[in-house]
């Protein structure tokens, strides 16, 4: 499990309610985000890569997927310097494992909610 | 007559932070929250009369060529200085929030689990500060109106006591 509910669960107050629409919010801006990405390594479009990384680091956040913490730092930092860019298809190709893995499983217990 | 309610903007292009906060602020605080989603947005809505606004850094992610936190804390407080603003943003370096503050931020949030209590405080905080501020006011209105009506007073009664002199003197004349 990458993914982590306790905070969501604190946060609502186990409003379930709400712990559906921001899963449902993640999974929609996550998709969307790893498309950005994507497409911006295919561009080498650095800014717009660091940009997507950025968002994602807090959305990780709320849904616990803390495993994804360190990799999002590096891909923002290396795209907004402009530095080890070498490390960015390793780094990016770890963060959509971890962020498809966490859709797969918010995917799973959305209907058990 | 019913309570005025305070106006608070929200700008943050993440709409998934912005709901959060959003639900977060509605269930502890009796307010009227408006998002916006770039700054300049919300730089033409200033006629609404918001007394705080929550500023996210980082605004590009949906118009690219939207201002960025610190272009748009600088115009909103040449507009209107009185507006408290407190800026959040998912980067933690000191240098980024310390130009923030110098630039007139009342604080420096970073996005985090956190976050959310933190904000709560520094609105509590604003609240205690506006409070404390209006009754300064209050004071200073009220020791200027004491001390108006004590400089009548002493004025008439130097006059009156002149007015006594010369009537005497003229008694005995």
């Amino acid at each position: 499990m990458v993914t982590n509910l306790t905070f969501l669960n604190e946060f609502t107050r186990g409003d379930v309610s709400k712990v559906k629409k921001y899963i449902q919010m993640y999974l929609d801006m996550a998709a969307q985000k790893l498309q950005v990405i994507e497409e911006g390594m295919q561009k080498k479009d650095y800014e717009s890569i660091k940009v997507a990384a950025h968002t994602l680091k807090s959305q990780t956040k709320y849904m616990g997927i803390s495993v994804a913490e360190e990799t999002i730092i590096r891909i923002e930092r290396y795209c907004g310097e402009q530095t080890q860019l070498h490390e960015l298809p390793a780094l990016v190709e770890e963060l959509t494992k971890i962020v498809l893995q966490s859709m797969d499983e918010l995917k799973g217990v959305l209907p058990t909610l | 007559m019913a309570k005025m309610q305070k106006i608070v903007f929200l700008i943050d292009d993440d709409p998934m932070q912005t709901q959060m906060l959003h639900d977060y602020l509605d269930d502890k605080f009796e307010l009227v929250l408006h998002t916006y989603s770039t700054g300049e947005e919300a730089l033409e809505n200033l006629h609404l009369n918001p007394e705080l606004i929550i500023l996210d850094y980082h605004l590009m992610s949906v118009n690219k060529s939207a201002e960025d936190g610190v272009a748009i804390l600088k115009a909103l407080k040449e507009k209107r200085p009185e507006i408290q603003v407190v800026m959040l943003s998912g980067q933690d370096k000191i240098q980024i929030a310390v130009e923030c503050m110098k630039h007139g931020a009342y604080d420096y949030v970073v996005k985090s689990e956190s976050a959310f209590m933190r904000i709560e405080n520094i609105m509590n905080n604003i609240g205690e500060h506006m409070r404390t501020t209006h009754l300064l006011k209050m004071y200073k209105r009220g020791l200027t109106i004491a001390l108006i009506a004590i400089g009548v007073i002493i004025i008439g009664a130097v006059i009156a006591v002149k007015m006594g002199i010369a009537t005497a003197n003229f008694v005995v004349f």
